[in-house]
């Protein structure tokens, strides 16, 4: 008995080697091809331990993550050694461990019933009865969430506590082996610390735990060790506390600018001190009101953005500033107030100001390839283009193959046209990687310079907003 | 083992080819089945499934084979030109419903109000009133089918409607034709190719139904629900091939052409092409 415990304490509780996965396709004709999207990639996780898992979006990490499960698409092929406790993951044995042995906290809030109370939601998590009640008082407290939370309904909870409330189901079966995809984008700092610590507990708890995320800083708070992924391959596993400096201990280029796109956003192409001066073109935001059901959302809400400025706007998770984006960017109706441009209201045609918001994939339709998005806006020989990297090869993919970052890129071409005169961008990096969100916005604030468009960057990222704004209006004050 | 394997996409297109043949196989031979086959043959009246006659006589002597094969050809393109004209007044509808909210409610008015009197009662009214045969009978059933298809479509369409790409569609100034075009009609398209697969089957027994009252086809086009109801009145005598094989023949019909929808949309559908092994 003891001989087997002790080896049970060594064989690593996951163990991933030399993993490959291809995808079947049929682009043209008759023929099959195979798209490998995952190769040569390796990683072990003990128990104990916190691994995190980094990379781009698009490098193949919330793939990973569903091969574990075996909730693959169909079409998807598997290669190499994938071994759970020593043994190897077979279908079979993948689906009698998922949502026991191994569980996944879902990188969406969407996976959560709307219909269903938070209660009856863990309790459907437990596959044996008895002492439901108490087990679900348990985890709901292991969370650091109030009882009567089991009482609401999703669409009561702020962002910070729907992430708890997926954690609890998670956990409320007693894994072994936790996967949390993104659990942490779109959190404010407080919410944040929260999740990081609990996910941290687990793991000293003597739970293996895979922190699938693109944010380094998160990542190091809480992991003892950190998998780099870029374009579905292992670049390197390092100890958490090789990140360091400027990245001296970092062996691979790849970590090396990741490690260090953090803080240099926008050394290159742009200067702050050419402030605008004042003129009669400015967007004009007045008395903006709107309520739902009764609640007031936005009250009395004013402020201006000149030509070739911009503008941060912050505030928490859940305030209304999605919202408020929306109104301006006339894809919602205000219940009062105006938005103007040089004193006139925008009536038919383009709209001078446009929006990128926070998901791209909500704002393309699946049914389209990539080159009709662009056509839609009249953006396909665009020299934003190739500013922002978009191959031509993607412009025949559908929006399902490629990833948010990439997604997101095609969305700031379609709003960069030369009649707006005005782009809201809400929350566009908040998904993506350092290097993309470094990427991207070098292009957006050298365009806006170029063109002397106003713009208004929403954000909760404080750091982020200092590095690109002219000033920053908080959304409590305006 | 000398097996050559194939994949998928070729499976997809084989299985399209082959029921595309077996369904233009069952159309042609019953277009070019003449007049002198359907004679009546008092030698050979009520006779069993032989060699000579695979699916029997009737009481009249005629070849219930010919007689089959005639009546599915008619009922094929009674079903076809009905479930294709039907899809075709639910699409207009939900396109022209997509427009503003005065033209839905007329559209939802009129689908309610079509819905509230009884299909048979309504297709039997326009089919007399067009003077029956087959040009009533079609128009009747086109005029009836597509109030239920309209619905879904609708559904599609209102969800289409709130998504986010539509309302930033219209900010970069694109009227409602264009939206309902480009962004709208992709989305119907699923929905109305499985639309009209159901209204297919479903045309063609209504039209069994009302020729079997007496205001469809006239009783010498053997169509199959003229041929499954007069068979009604010799089943009790024992004589099943009457009725067993031209409805097999009618389920075989609906299910090659269930087939051949399915593989066509496979096909077609990027995102559905992929899937199974």
């Amino acid at each position: 008995m003891a001989l087997t415990n002790i080896e049970n304490e060594k064989t690593p509780l996951l163990e991933v080697e030399d993993f490959a996965l291809t995808f079947r396709l049929y682009k043209k004709g008759l023929r099959e091809q195979r798209m490998q999207v995952v190769r040569k990639l390796n990683m072990t996780i003990n128990k104990g331990e916190v691994v995190a898992v980094i990379g781009a979006s698009g490098s193949g990490k919330s793939l990973l993550a569903d091969a574990i499960l075996g909730i693959l698409p169909e079409n998807a092929i598997t290669e190499g050694k994938l071994h759970y406790q020593g043994k190897p993951l077979t279908r079979d044995r993948q689906k009698k461990l998922r949502g026991n042995e191994i569980s996944l906290i879902p990188q969406s809030v969407n996976a959560l019933n709307p219909l269903m109370k938070v209660g009856k939601q863990i309790q459907t998590a437990l596959k044996h009865s008895g002492h439901r009640k108490a087990l679900q008082r348990d985890i709901l407290q292991k969370v650091n969430l109030n009882e009567d939370v089991a009482n609401y309904y999703p669409f009561q909870l702020s962002g910070g506590m729907a992430r708890k409330v997926l954690s609890a189901i998670a956990l409320v079966g007693h894994p072994e082996l936790i996967i949390a995809d993104e659990p942490t984008p779109g959190l404010d700092s407080q919410s944040l610390q929260e999740v990081t610590s609990f996910i941290r507990s687990l793991a000293d708890d003597g739970k293996g735990v895979m922190f699938i995320t693109h944010d380094i800083d998160t990542a190091l708070k809480i992991a003892d060790t950190i998998v780099i992924m870029n374009k579905g391959e292992t670049i390197e596993t390092v100890q958490a506390g090789h990140f360091n400096g400027n990245g001296e201990n970092l062996k691979e280029s790849y970590t090396n600018e990741l490690w260090n796109a953090r803080n240099q956003i926008l050394k290159s192409n742009y200067k702050k001190k050419s402030s605008p001066s004042p003129g009669d073109k400015s967007l004009q935001i007045r008395n903006l009101n709107y309520s739902i059901n009764g609640k007031q959302i936005l009250e009395d809400i004013n402020f201006d953005v000149l030509p070739g400025e911009v503008v941060g706007l912050m505030g928490e998770s859940g305030a209304g500033k999605t919202t408020l984006a929306r109104i301006i960017a006339g894809h919602q109706q205000a219940d009062g107030g105006s938005v103007k441009i040089n004193g006139h209201e925008h009536r038919k045609g383009r709209n001078p100001i446009q929006l990128v918001g926070q998901h791209p994939e909500q704002f393309i339709n699946p049914k389209w390839t990539m080159g009709q998005v662009l056509e839609e806006s009249g953006m396909l020989d665009s020299e934003v283009i190739h500013m922002l990297g978009i191959q031509e090869e993607w412009l025949s993919r559908w929006p399902s193959e490629l990833s948010g970052g990439e997604l997101q890129r095609f969305s700031i071409v379609r709003a960069l046209h030369p009649k707006t005169k005005f782009l809201i961008l809400d929350e566009i990096t908040t998904m993506l990687d350092a290097i993309s969100t470094v990427e991207i916005w070098s292009v957006v604030l050298k365009v806006v310079k170029q063109r002397n468009i106003g713009l208004l960057a929403i954000s909760h990222d404080k750091q982020l907003l200092n590095q690109v704004c002219h000033r920053i209006l908080d959304f409590h004050e305006l | 083992m000398g097996r050559i394997t194939w994949n998928l996409r070729q499976r997809t297109l084989g299985m399209i080819i082959f029921s595309l043949l077996l369904l233009l196989g069952m159309i042609v031979t019953g277009i070019v089945i003449g007049d002198d086959k359907l004679a009546i043959n008092p030698d050979a009246m009520n006779q069993e499934p032989s060699l000579d006659h695979l699916f029997g006589t009737d009481w009249l002597g005629r070849d219930m084979l010919a007689r089959t094969l005639k009546g599915l050809a008619l009922s094929f393109f009674v079903g076809l030109l009905a479930a294709s004209s039907s899809a075709m007044i639910a699409l207009t509808f939900t396109l022209i419903a997509s427009w503003n909210r005065a033209l839905d409610r007329i559209v939802t008015w009129l689908i309610d109000l079509f819905l509230s009197v009884p299909h048979l009662v309504l297709l039997l009214l326009i089919s007399f009133a067009i003077g029956g045969g087959f040009k009533g009978v079609v128009i009747g059933l086109a005029l009836t089918h597509w109030p239920s298809l309209t619905r879904i479509l609708r559904a599609e369409m209102l969800q289409v409607k709130t998504a986010h790409y539509v309302h930033l569609s219209k900010q970069l100034g694109k009227t409602p034709i264009w939206i309902a075009r480009r962004h709208i009609l992709p989305h119907l398209l699923p929905q109305l190719f499985i639309g009209f697969l159901l209204l297919f089957p479903h045309a063609i027994l209504h039209e069994a139904a009302i020729s079997f009252l007496g205001f469809g086809l006239p009783a010498e086009q053997p169509s199959i629900g003229i041929i499954l109801s007069e068979s009604m009145r010799y089943l009790s005598t024992g004589k099943w091939w009457l009725a067993v094989f031209p409805g097999l023949s009618l389920l075989l019909m609906v299910l090659l052409f269930d087939t051949l929808g399915q593989h066509i949309r496979k096909w077609v559908d990027p995102f559905h092409g992929q899937k199974g092994v």
